[in-house]
């Protein structure tokens, strides 16, 4: 048999490839791809539990686009997006030139720098709201200790809650955007910091020309993590302080998870959750197209 | 006035101590080659000099001054990496200026080195190009150029050559010889490659085990090899080495390993005194003849196992009394495997307690 025979895939090949493919399509048909379109349509309908449903086209849509609270909740997660983001790749940077250095007892630390990241997101909140607590959290016992007077209500304070929401995010995945930095730091060989060193670059200097450019594929990966995370960021609000104190802390998510199931409005809260999903989907696309093909460009070290 | 000299270097890593006393002087200008076996420290060597990587004791002058408390840039030294360690984000232009606009120099003057330095190595074409766009052997030219555009005191190399493949290690050796005509600087050179070592280098350090165990110029390391360990590390093939013992006689002295014995006419003060003991006895594959040589040597029987054809000379594998000798002759040999023949051994070194003991030349 001549070798481009074996090379060129038959019709059984094919019949096999797709049997192979076959699991992991349905499960993705039935779990991914059936929810998604299902609430799509649903978004088209007008309805409320108990009463008939009406087919309303775009309706919904038109309606969110002129919803001012939708707007504000835009405006919320746009903020906790932006801020938290920033803080957690500052720190998680820091956080990676630190547990990159050799130093005594450095696997220990790795693995405690990663703790918080470990904790489920329900319990972190519900611990930050228990230290955050007007009356008996830590926070105020810590800064104020018997004058009770003193005692802040951090969660009823909307500056201070839509803080406290994004110090908890913080808190909690700095170290897992610091993770993703780490594996971009160990990529750059030693060989590179010894030849700067040579050519006379400061520490500084090291990472401003060597370091920071080399890192910038690790970085914008973290990015887009985070990014989408924070987009998404639902559970810390729903445990720490229900989208409040008024709409202070609402995301985008919350507000929708609010439409759908306190209110009862199926169809509208259902369009909430498509919208976003439509949004971080163009994100993620437009992410992959310029800045994924670049990071595919590079060749391998 | 010397360009580098190292006294009693020391060097520990944790309880390993990976150099012991190591001292070295290489003259202004000159080329030194420190020469060993993966893991023998001659790169931590380099890096101490570099002033990368601490001593643990002794000290380091460079130009005639202690330079022990000074950081690599202070040192005014430029290094030729392994890997080329080049700036992988930066064009080769911005790669050799930025040792240069570390040092904040004016402008002018990095244009100025800049053009001279992409003369000398001719890399006008690549300058706007990125590392990645190149290949191997001009990598290797554009890490050669980063550290001839500092014009530093003294160049240190660590095995720069390794990852070219044979053909461009050969042409790029020449080249380097060249460079060093041109510049004339101080310049010291780890390699593993004993050909890069004997064709580069003024002078040879041959390293193992972290000591210097040879210090000399190349034909020296060759000929008069100071140890068993620097005999078998150079040449190619390797030299026959065998451990065996000695009995000295009136006019000659006798050796013996397992059936074979040999009978070498020459007196020998033994540095032992006892007349007898254990002894390695080298021969060099090119000492080793079929035709009778006019001078004194030593005549062994044996049958041949191999024959190598190399072209021009041809290496062969001969068995003589159960033990194994290599010889290289030239032209290539008639005989066939299997063949018996009458092998002479022209020039024998002979190692007493690891230490060369000079047999007069034949």
């Amino acid at each position: 048999m001549r070798e481009n025979d074996a090379m060129t895939p038959s019709t059984r090949d094919h019949a096999t490839g797709w049997l192979m493919i076959f699991p992991a399509l349905t499960f993705v048909a039935v779990f991914s791809l059936y929810p998604a379109m299902d609430s799509f349509l649903l978004s088209l309908y007008s309805e409320f539990p108990g009463s008939e449903r009406s087919f309303i086209g775009f309706g919904n849509y038109a309606e969110l686009f002129r919803d001012p609270v939708a707007h504000q909740a835009l405006i919320v997660t746009l903020g906790f997006v932006l801020l938290s983001t920033t803080l957690e790749l500052l720190l998680g940077t820091g956080i990676a030139l630190v547990i990159h250095e050799r130093f005594k007892g450095r696997g220990w630390t790795r693995a405690a720098v990663l703790i918080p990241w470990a904790i489920p997101t329900v319990v972190a909140a519900q611990m930050w709201r228990f230290l955050l607590n007007d009356q008996y959290g830590a926070v105020n016992a810590i800064l104020f200790g018997d004058q009770v007077d003193a005692y802040v209500p951090w969660l009823a304070d909307p500056w201070m809650a839509f803080g406290a929401i994004v110090l908890a995010d913080v808190w909690k995945t700095s170290s897992f955007a610091g993770l993703l930095i780490l594996a971009g730091l160990q990529v750059i060989p030693d060989e590179t910091y010894d030849a700067a060193r040579i050519d006379g670059a400061t520490a500084w200097q090291r990472f401003w020309h060597i370091t920071f450019p080399l890192l910038k594929p690790a970085l914008l990966t973290a990015l887009l993590f985070r990014t989408i995370d924070a987009f998404r960021v639902f559970d810390l609000v729903f445990v720490m302080t229900q989208g409040g104190p008024g709409d202070a802390t609402q995301v985008i998510q919350f507000y929708g998870y609010k439409t759908l199931f306190t209110e009862g409005r199926v169809g509208y809260g259902t369009t909430i959750s498509v919208t976003v999903f439509v949004a971080l989907a163009i994100f993620s696309l437009f992410y992959v197209r310029t800045v994924g093909s670049k990071l595919l460009q590079r060749e391998p070290a | 006035m010397a360009g580098l000299a190292l006294r009693h270097i020391e060097k520990t890593f944790g309880r390993t101590r990976v150099l012991h006393d190591v001292s070295l002087e290489a003259g202004e200008g000159e080329f030194v080659v420190l020469l060993g076996p993966s893991g023998c420290g001659k790169s931590t060597l380099l890096r101490i000099i570099a002033g990368l990587e601490p001593q643990t004791h002794g000290s380091v002058h460079i130009g005639g001054q202690c330079v022990d408390t000074l950081p690599p840039p202070d040192r005014d030294i430029a290094m030729v990496f392994q890997h080329y360690a080049l700036y992988p984000h930066l064009t080769v232009r911005e790669n050799l200026a930025f040792g240069l606009k570390m040092r904040q120099e004016p402008k002018p003057v990095i244009e100025q080195r800049l053009a001279e330095t992409a003369a000398l190595l001719e890399i006008h074409d690549l300058l706007d190009r990125k590392p990645r766009e190149l290949s191997g052997g001009q990598q290797q030219r554009v890490a050669m150029g980063r550290a001839i555009v500092r014009k530093p005191q003294l160049f240190l190399f660590d095995e720069p050559l390794s990852n070219l493949d044979a053909r461009l290690r050969a042409s790029m050796r020449v080249e380097l010889k060249k460079l060093h005509q041109r510049l004339g600087t101080t310049m010291v050179y780890v390699t593993h490659d004993q050909a890069e070592a004997m064709t580069l280098g003024h002078t040879i350090a041959v390293m193992n085990h972290g000591r210097i165990q040879q210090i000399g110029r190349p034909d020296q390391i060759y000929h008069e090899p100071g140890n068993p360990f620097v005999a078998g590390f150079i040449g190619n093939p390797p030299m026959n080495l065998f451990e065996g013992s000695y009995r000295l006689h009136q006019r000659e002295l006798e050796f013996r390993v397992g059936d074979l014995t040999l009978k070498v006419p020459f007196q020998v003060h033994d540095p032992a005194g006892t007349d007898a003991g254990t002894a390695t006895l080298g021969v060099r594959p090119e000492d080793v003849t079929f035709d009778p040589p006019g001078s004194r040597h030593v005549a062994v029987a044996g049958t041949i196992d191999v024959i190598e054809n190399l072209g021009g000379d041809s290496v062969v594998y001969l068995i003589v009394e159960g033990q194994p000798l290599v010889t290289r002759t030239s032209p290539v040999l008639r005989q066939h495997a299997g063949d018996s023949v009458t092998a002479y051994m022209k020039k024998i070194h002979l190692f007493i307690n690891e230490n060369r003991v000079p047999l007069p030349s034949s």
